[in-house]
């Protein structure tokens, strides 16, 4: 961050950090993998007791409501220390969605069970046969009097084995025009009828999963709005969830790697090297700036450019993993991390995992079209 | 204190009509044509006070603070005013952050246009002959202030410009039609008119400004350059269709417009570290990333114009080679970054 800290953020700065090095348990610092939920969830409730596991929720629904710097510091920081990367599906995205739409049930039976890390949610949007074009969906709901019965298939859910619930698109009414016959449904994994099969990542993690639904009875009172108004419901927080993928946590957390393997190279780093660390330090900065602004804005409620964001925050952490590869030279060869100087110097573990980044939460391709179309006016094309 | 953003809007609008005398490309023109030498940056400027914009309003100034700076560079970046407005506004403020009855008394003169002052840089040269330093916009300054260091002791010089070449230098023309001028501060004949630690900072402040104020008037200029290039796109027909509507170049015009909006964003927060010590590094990171950014910008705006783009009828050729003079003075991105590299 290059703008003044307050005394205030200062030592809000001091009491995280303090904190952190206390409590952040040595087998979870530094892992060169994304832990499964269940290694990761000690932690989750450890953030979660402290009252900074959800920075960004409102203070009515036991959020911290922290302010656009605060947040910053609670990434930094965590970056700095090398914590885990934590389940979000429930504080990023449903989370949000229930505050918005959940009846008062709903919002009662999951939103303490989220803050708390008692339950992990997976997303049920993608099909085999519809990933950007995500209104094509097929997975059908059957609307009887007290429930949907839903079947079909969906695919690429993260964590989807690990998890306990799935928010998931099923179309409801296939007359309607492609975006008017989808629910919005909360669906229990325990239900009967469910199959799922993990899938192996490019970077060798059973992170992935595919979700089989066979006449899975889900009550109806688990649809969220009312039956047909799910392309309502899962996109009127796309805004938001893109600010939230597009937040410099990723970027922050490549940056850390990537001066950990500079601090390892230590005189070896030549004067090439250096400038490609600055650039990437710059890209860092260039990162957090559109984020601090973009969430004040939010905050005074002007309209915000979520897409840009989205964009600015998955290519930044690609570049800086990029800078690593290329600073690691024979060494971005190797599968598992080394121990140098009490540091555990990863290689090619996030450069892989990054891969991910523009392609989920609408590919950067979907959202450059939405930039060209949205922002800056183009006529659209023949897509 | 500070003038708010309902005041910097203002001001910049009545700055643009002031400067706004005739099209936008005859002014740039015309001012690439004049001889190198002091012309002065003309009596309305001065009376309307812009000079003070940086200075304390016990010093008589405006009270602005370099985010207000900032944002007034990139309104008025894409509207290319030749008058060299930032730096001008700079060197007022070392003048008055030295605060010697020299540096008073040239203020004054400045403020009442019996001079016309600009600060120097070292100047990135990779030619072995070249000067140390080198002032930009050079054709509107009769006086230039730059640094000399004696026995690591600090002195602020105002050295007189004179078109007298000293060997193979020191006037040079840059792309954009101004001029460049070369020297050496030790044999400039200049006088010292501030010394010691406080003016050091001050000029170690204004060499960040100058920086900062150059990539925001980048800024301006790559967004000016992604408006003309998005209303061609809309406009210019092929196939039958809007060329705007083919996804190969939306994707490009967004990936413009994803560029210079992390670096405006970048900009205003390294405005936010002036007088902080982050100043020198925010600064670099700014000045590095609006002249790769706008480069780049620069480029993809021409080649989607096609032919046109290349030659020399529209508005976009003015802002392509005032933002490559631009991008590589004041710090060009490879100084910037070995700056950034010696921590």
């Amino acid at each position: 961050m290059l703008r003044p800290e307050s005394a205030a953020e200062s030592a809000f700065r001091d009491e995280v950090r303090t904190w952190l090095e206390a409590e952040l348990p040595a087998e979870l610092r530094d892992l060169t993998f994304r832990p499964a939920p269940a290694a990761a969830l000690s932690w989750y409730r450890k953030l979660s007791a402290r009252g900074w596991i959800a920075p960004h929720w409102p203070r009515a629904f036991g959020g911290m409501e922290a302010s656009p710097v605060q947040q910053l510091i609670l990434m930094e920081e965590a970056a700095r220390i090398g914590a885990p990367e934590l389940p979000t599906q429930g504080l990023n995205q449903i989370g949000p969605i229930l505050q918005r739409f959940g009846s008062p049930e709903q919002k009662a039976q999951h939103l303490q069970a989220i803050l708390s890390g008692e339950v992990i949610w997976c997303q049920g949007y993608s099909e085999p046969g519809a990933g950007s074009d995500l209104a094509s969906l097929r997975t059908r709901g059957r609307l009887e009097e007290d429930a949907v019965v839903i079947s079909g298939h969906k695919i690429w859910t993260t964590w989807g084995h690990h998890a306990d619930w799935m928010y998931a698109l099923v179309r409801t009414d296939e007359d309607a025009p492609k975006r008017e016959g989808i629910s919005f449904v909360l669906i229990d994994l325990t239900s009967p009828g469910i199959t799922r099969r993990p899938i192996l990542t490019l970077a060798d993690e059973r992170e992935f999963s595919e979700i089989f639904l066979d006449e899975v009875h889900v009550p109806r009172a688990n649809i969220v709005g009312r039956p047909g108004s799910g392309w309502t419901v899962a996109t009127a927080l796309l805004d938001q969830e893109r600010v939230l993928i597009g937040s410099p946590s990723n970027a922050l957390r490549a940056l850390e790697r990537l001066r950990r393997v500079v601090r390892a190279l230590g005189e070896g780093l030549d004067a090439d090297g250096r400038a490609r660390l600055a650039e990437a330090e710059t890209e860092t900065e260039v990162l957090v700036a559109a984020y601090l602004q973009l969430v004040e804005d939010q905050g005074c409620g002007r309209p915000v450019d979520a897409a840009t964001l989205k964009l600015l925050g998955s290519e930044t952490t690609q570049f800086i993993l990029d800078v690593e590869q290329e600073i690691c030279g024979a060494a971005a060869a190797l599968k598992y991390p080394e121990v140098s100087g009490g540091e555990v110097i990863d290689f090619s573990e996030l450069f892989l995992q990054s891969r991910r980044l523009s392609i989920y939460g609408g590919s950067n391709e979907i959202q450059r079209g939405l930039v060209a179309t949205r922002v800056l006016d183009l006529p659209k094309g023949r897509a | 204190m500070s003038v708010g953003s309902d005041g910097l809007h203002l001001m910049a609008d009545s700055l643009a009509r002031m400067l706004d005398t005739g099209s936008r490309r005859e002014r740039a023109r015309a001012a690439a044509d004049l001889p190198a030498a002091s012309r002065g940056l003309g009596n309305e400027l001065l009376e309307a006070g812009w000079l003070r914009l940086l200075l304390g309003e016990d010093s008589g100034g405006w009270g602005a603070d370099p985010g207000e700076f900032a944002m007034l560079l990139e309104n008025l970046g894409g509207m290319l005013a030749p008058e060299p407005l930032g730096p001008a506004i700079v060197a007022a403020r070392l003048l008055s952050d030295c605060d010697t009855s020299a540096t008073s008394a040239l203020l004054s003169d400045f403020a009442e246009g019996r001079a016309t002052l600009l600060v120097a840089q070292r100047a990135d040269f990779p030619l072995a002959d070249a000067p140390s330093h080198v002032l930009a916009d050079a054709q509107w300054a009769s006086q230039v202030l730059c640094a000399q260091w004696q026995d690591d002791h600090f002195h602020l010089l105002a050295v007189p410009i004179t078109q007298q070449a000293r060997g193979r230098w020191p006037m040079r023309r840059a792309l954009d039609g101004g001029a460049l001028w070369f020297f050496n501060p030790a044999e400039a004949g200049g006088t010292r008119i501030a010394e010691g630690p406080a003016a050091e900072r001050a000029f170690a402040t204004a060499q960040n400004l100058l920086r900062l104020a150059a990539a925001a008037s980048l800024v301006g200029i790559g967004q000016r350059v992604l408006d003309l290039t998005t209303e061609y796109l809309r406009l210019r027909r092929q196939f039958g269709v809007p060329i705007g509507s083919f996804q190969a170049l939306q994707h490009r015009a967004a990936s413009m417009h994803v560029t210079i909006h992390g670096t405006r964003s970048l900009v205003r927060e390294a405005a936010q570290a002036i007088g902080t010590g982050k100043e020198t590094r925010a600064c670099a990171m700014a000045k590095a990333k609006a002249s790769t950014a706008v480069r780049a910008v620069l480029k993809e705006g021409v080649q989607m114009h096609g032919a046109v783009g290349f030659s020399d009828e529209l508005e976009l050729a003015l802002h392509f080679r005032r933002g490559v003079v631009l991008a590589s003075l004041f710090g060009s991105p490879a100084e910037c970054r070995r700056d950034l590299g010696q921590r």
